[in-house]
């Protein structure tokens, strides 16, 4: 008898007098101790599906099934008792964002003993130590801390560890994970991915990946199932989907993957020219308040310390870090969007850092910028050629005719079509926004571009098309770009050089080729490790650093190993180790 | 500009082939979904209608004491709503009661607007120590019961129609001042804002071309919302005689008459207690109607 | 914790102290005191006579200084319409109408409302939750003294079935208790339903369902819990209402209560009598403002843990 049975599942949703449908007919089934991945971008109905299984969707929802089996419960026909009796036993959930999928009232401890009692019976100090055993489990150190802890005080890869343990402790004979490490940063990702499958294996549950990312699924799973629209689209062996893909959206989806292995070759070329943007020492100091017992007191926080950077002209240059880096706050004070603390910025051989805001109107031309958030990037009530008019507007070029006109003209230019020009940003998807904000971006025929995460909220085959844009745009304007990414695999198809980032300072710096193949600073490593493996035969264990084990493992140089004359000091500083190749490093004698 | 790009503007990413539709458009359909809100709508179109055209169809001067021989009668063909003790028709002074009422809730709401909207925009937009003080300021306002104070003052002032007005606004600012700032708040980090800023665009560019277009809408609920407060206001003081002067019709005023009255004539309590109460219901539905309709992300609430 | 209460209490202190200047000064900065009514002629000296003995001659800030020393001791002055009583002994038996009526009154709408809210929130869109809404909307708008003369004219003159108006026995608190529980039936209907709503809607209640915890522990322990907190933010402004209608309620049913001695005192422009009732409602709603956030911070871990740096 199969785990899990699924033949013929519709969902439905009412929504403002119509009905959408999420899905249309889907056959699953699971065996015991399986793993299963369903990928699918959001709304391909991957994760409606789970949730019928475990009838979690909210009562507008329509759900009609053929056959629709929990281990052996027919859930649409169980009464509530016996759903709840299955739930969390038969089949246990991990969701998205640990942050939200944790009540914040009550402690981590009380959430996983209220969870044990429910299936099993257990006293309540049991049930503690019980939890306590779970959470070293996960590989929480201070299990018993963490019991007494609220959802609010622990960090978001924690949250999702707790959660994993949580999820556990009824002994499920299916875990079910809904996009478990999206909301991560990428070094955590990996750690969660490789818990996830340790303990599949450990104790020999099904295991249910829900994702949108093909990496997630080529390192966790024997078995994949496509989605798109709400249909399966294909499902085979995940070898056999990664290798001889039939369905052509597998194939766009596998084509985007892949992207990041075929790398540029760069024409190394010799620089005379002043380079596009250069960043001088640039740092920025925030003042934290900390409230006191009576007075609160500030301290300082760098959130970047000494950036210096130079971006060349018609070149793709990565800026690359997990959340916290300091790399998007570098580049909004590239952008001068944001005052730095200290250092220069020099656009064009002209230094721009202490220009007023009519002093810096001109150079404004030459400089821009666009952002993850398309949403919150394009004014709801304009419409879309007169966002893309705008700048024209602003700087005053060209009659209100030829405005429109031009404005016109680059909407066809990035792959919109004119009659696109009345409508309203709400109208469009997220691919179209970040489009006609690349244009509006590009009307002024800048020479520098920053580019801040601008495909990190799109769907993987649209991201791939964006990127594509970028880079068709770069080549034909000569654009110099700095593209901030946490997703190296994206940085690797795109850019040039690429400057890590780590706790506000430049760590690594290096051609694209080089630091792939040859990553010198450990947190570079870190970062490289958890890129998911695009093949599911590259599956490897591996090892990950904790952050103290980054600060110990600062490469340790003497002077004379250096090319060059390098001072020695007893703090990191950046040195030469290969041309072009910096490396953070404590230099000794 | 490769293939691959236009087959995806054609095929993934096409929307539906609909006609253009503003967010007017959307924002109109939500609002008349909202049942109670049409209704509220239209009902107060109708009393404010009223209130304008009151000399079209009522006989006499709300103030002419044209029936005294027949004080006190109760509705009929002739007297709609009877009646009252000093034998005026009372229909007639309901009706200008409506005025008024609007007019006091139109101004103050007004007023409220004028302070509101710029003490607003300074917190948000400024932030720092001048938003910490207005809050602090707003806290105490918030604190002290409006009523109270409005009591004490029209004690002290004697009451009347201005006086009326400038306290309703002194309690109806800020309302106003909260909404105004929340929106300017949100959107000094929206990018939108910053990509402006990074083509150039002044402050006061900024101001104009985007933060005031997308502050309207808050603006126009708050002043909506800000009505009933005032129109309560002024009742509740007239009802306890330090509102508007007596000759001139009030509803709160007609009210505290009409206990008096109200087991005998009854028509002399019912009238200005079901006009007050429906004109400041109407006013209230349509606001909310409007704030669900204008600004999407407060729907359910 | 004890931090943050001692923080609130210097900060309610110093909201009463701003209150109780502006109330005083408010109340001086008009021309005319008590006896230039034209109901009460007097003679020059008289009258000076009269306020050098009640004070009125001396510089403000020091009839200030000299009143808030009196509040301090017990001394709330001499009412002025009735000297031969202090403020304190008028308003002795004053409390007890408006504390009866005005206590059962909250405690029942506010019990009612937070069912019905619950009722609404968990049967939506269903007549339940229209109802809900409808009650809401009524007693958040129409004003109390309306209210009032509706159920007046409805059970007292239509139907007969209770007394419209006085004190004493209980079949005539009955119409009060109502009127007064309008306003927090109406707050905790809608804000209950709202909160219970936007609870219902987090991430979390699935989590909990996923773990096969039954409804009835989701809701009453989970979402409750969760829901109380912006529940409690509503306490203050229902507690400002009920105490302002309290004035209105009493007007109407004539009730010698508090808020009926309020409205004398405006009109008699008697001072003592009027700064201590101002100062009675002002301390009220300092400790309701108290109370309710001791009971935010207390349900909400990230404040009561003083996690919340920014």
């Amino acid at each position: 008898m199969n785990l899990v049975e699924i033949k013929g599942l519709k969902v439905s949703f009412r929504q403002h007098g119509g009905e959408v449908e999420a899905v249309r007919g889907i056959d699953l089934s699971l065996k015991d101790g399986e793993s299963l991945g369903i990928v699918g971008e959001s709304g391909s109905g991957k994760s409606v599906t789970c949730l019928a299984l475990m009838r979690l969707l909210a009562n507008t929802a329509t759900v009609t099934a053929d056959k629709l089996e929990l281990s052996g419960i027919d859930v649409l026909k169980a009464n509530n008792r016996k759903m709840a009796s299955i739930r969390g036993s038969s089949a246990a959930m991990i969701f998205q964002d640990p942050a939200t999928a944790f009540d914040p009232v009550f402690t981590i401890g009380h959430q996983m003993v209220e969870t044990i009692q429910t299936h099993r019976g257990l006293s309540k100090k049991v049930a503690m130590a019980e939890a306590e055993q779970l959470l070293l489990k996960v590989e929480i150190k201070n299990a018993k801390d963490v019991l007494a802890y609220y959802p609010h005080q622990l960090s978001g890869g924690m949250l999702q560890r707790a959660m994993i343990a949580m999820a556990l402790s009824c002994r499920p004979k299916v875990l079910i994970a809904d996009e478990p490490t999206t909301a991560l940063d990428v070094t955590i990702q990996a750690q969660i991915l490789q818990l996830i499958k340790g303990l599949q294996a450990e104790m020999g549950m099904a295991l249910i990946m829900i994702t949108h990312d093909l990496g997630v699924i080529a390192e966790t799973v024997d078995r994949v199932v496509v989605m798109y629209g709400g249909k399966v689209m294909e499902e085979g062996p995940v070898e056999q989907i990664f290798d001889s893909p039939k369905h052509s959206y597998t194939q766009s989806l596998l084509a985007s993957l892949r992207a990041g292995e075929t790398r540029r070759i760069d024409p190394v070329a010799p620089e005379p020219v002043a380079p596009a943007l250069e960043l001088k020492n640039l740092g920025k100091i925030y003042k934290l308040r900390r409230r006191g017992r009576i007075l609160s007191t500030y301290t300082d926080f760098s959130a970047v310390r000494g950036v210096n950077l130079v971006l060349p002209r018609n070149k793709i240059v990565g800026l690359v870090g997990e959340s916290g880096s300091g790399k998007s706050t570098t580049g909004m004070m590239a952008m001068r969007l944001l005052e730095p603390t200290t250092g220069r910025i020099v656009v064009d051989g002209a230094d721009v850092s202490d220009l007023g805001i009519e002093a810096l109107k001109p150079y404004r031309k030459s400089m821009q910028v666009i952002f993850q958030d398309s949403y919150s990037a394009l004014d709801p009530m304009m419409t879309l050629s007169q966002i893309i008019a705008e700048p024209l507007d602003i700087h005053q070029i060209g009659t209100s005719r030829e405005r429109l006109e031009k404005a016109l003209g680059w909407l066809e230019r990035v792959g919109l079509d004119r009659n696109f020009g009345t409508r309203y940003p709400h109208e469009l998807s997220g691919g179209q926004r970040q489009r006609v904000a690349i244009a509006r971006a590009l009307i002024l025929g800048p020479k520098v571009l920053v580019a801040d995460e601008p495909t990190s909220a799109l769907d993987v085959t649209v991201k791939a098309q964006i990127i594509g844009l970028l880079k068709d745009l770069q080549t034909q304007m000569g654009l110099s770009m700095l593209f901030i990414s946490h997703d190296l695999s994206v940085v690797r198809s795109l850019t040039d050089t690429v400057v890590v980032m780590y706790k506000g300072r430049v760590v690594e710096q290096a051609p694209t080729g080089a630091i792939f193949a040859n990553p010198r600073h450990p947190y570079t490593r870190a970062l490289l490790d958890a890129i998911p493996v695009t093949n599911p035969r590259d599956r490897r264990i591996r090892t990950f650093l904790q952050q103290s084990d980054i600060d110990k493992a600062t490469p340790h140089f003497v002077v004379a190993e250096l090319p060059g004359f390098v001072q020695p000091a007893p703090e990191p500083q950046l040195v030469a180790v290969a041309p072009g190749h910096l490396v953070e490093a404590v230099v000794t004698r | 500009m490769s293939t691959q790009i236009d087959a995806d503007a054609t095929t993934l990413a096409a929307p539906p082939a609909t006609k253009q539709r503003s967010p007017a458009y959307f924002a109109w359909r939500r609002f008349t979904a909202n049942k109670a809100a049409v209704v509220g709508g239209a009902v107060l179109g109708i009393i404010v209608l009223m209130a304008i055209l009151a000399p079209l169809f009522t006989k006499t001067d709300p103030t002419a004491q044209a029936y005294l021989t027949q004080s006190l009668a109760f509705p009929s063909a002739e007297f709609w709503f009877g009646v009252d003790d000093l034998g005026r028709d009372f229909f007639t002074r309901v009706v200008y009661g409506a005025r008024v009422s609007l007019s006091i809730g139109f101004a103050a709401a007004s007023f409220s607007l004028l302070i509101g909207i710029p003490v607003g925009a300074i917190a948000g937009y400024f932030g720092g120590r001048i938003d910490w003080f207005i809050m602090r300021v707003i806290e105490i306002f918030s604190v002290v019961p409006s009523l109270l104070a409005a009591m004490l003052l029209g004690a002290l002032t004697g009451g009347g129609y201005v006086t009326i007005v400038i306290i309703a606004a002194a309690f109806g600012w800020f309302g106003v001042c909260l909404l105004v700032r929340a929106q300017v708040k949100s959107f000094r980090e929206k990018d939108f804002v910053r990509s402006a800023q990074a083509l150039g665009a002044s402050p006061w560019y900024i101001l104009r071309r985007h933060v005031i277009p997308n502050s309207l809408s808050p603006i126009i609920v708050g002043f909506v919302l800000a009505m009933p407060g005032a129109m309560m206001l002024e009742a509740s003081l007239s009802f306890l005689g330090i509102g508007v002067a007596p000759p001139t019709p009030s509803w709160g005023q007609m009210i505290n008459v009409g206990i008096n009255f109200m087991f005998f004539y009854w028509h002399m309590a019912v009238f200005p207690t079901a006009a007050l109460a429906i004109t400041v219901l109407a006013t209230t539905l349509f606001g909310d109607g409007l704030r669900d309709a204008l600004d999407p992300t407060l729907k359910g609430r | 914790m004890i931090i943050y209460l001692i923080k609130r209490l210097l900060s309610i202190a110093l909201t009463f102290f701003i209150v109780s200047l502006l109330v005083f000064l408010m109340m001086h900065a008009v021309p005319g005191g008590p006896f230039t009514e034209k109901d009460m002629p007097l003679s020059a000296e008289v009258k000076a006579a009269l306020n050098a003995r009640l004070g009125l001659d001396k510089p403000l800030w020091v009839q200030y200084v000299n009143y808030m020393a009196g509040v301090l001791q017990g001394n709330w002055g001499v009412p002025y319409q009735s000297p031969g009583e202090t403020v304190i002994s008028l308003l002795r038996q004053a409390w007890i109408p408006s504390l009866i009526l005005g206590g059962s009154g909250v405690i029942i709408g506010a019990i009612l409302g937070i069912l019905i809210g619950m009722a609404a929130a968990l049967k939506r869109n269903t007549w339940i939750d229209y109802l809900a809404s409808a009650l809401s909307v009524l007693g958040l708008t129409i004003p109390v003294f309306v209210i009032s003369m509706m159920l007046i004219l409805i059970f007292a003159v239509w139907l007969g079935w209770l007394p419209a108006s006085g004190w004493g026995k209980p079949e005539r608190w009955i119409l009060p208790i109502a009127a007064y529980a309008a306003i927090p039936l109406a707050t905790y209907a809608r804000y209950t339903r709202s909160a219970m709503l936007d609870t219902l809607n987090r991430p979390f209640v699935t989590a909990l369902r996923a773990k096969g915890l039954s409804e009835g522990r989701i809701i009453f322990q989970h979402v409750l819990r969760n829901s109380a907190i912006p529940m409690v933010t509503v306490f203050l402004p229902m507690f400002i209402g009920t105490a302002t209608g309290s004035i209105f309620v009493e007007a109407m049913f004539r009730i010698p209560g508090l808020g009926s001695y309020f409205v004398s005192s405006i009109e008699n422009r008697d001072y003592p009598l009027e700064m201590a009732l101002v100062l009675m409602v002002t301390i009220g709603i300092c400790f309701a403002y108290l109370i309710s956030d001791i009971a935010y911070a207390w349900l909400n871990p990230r404040i009561r843990l003083g996690d919340d740096t920014q």
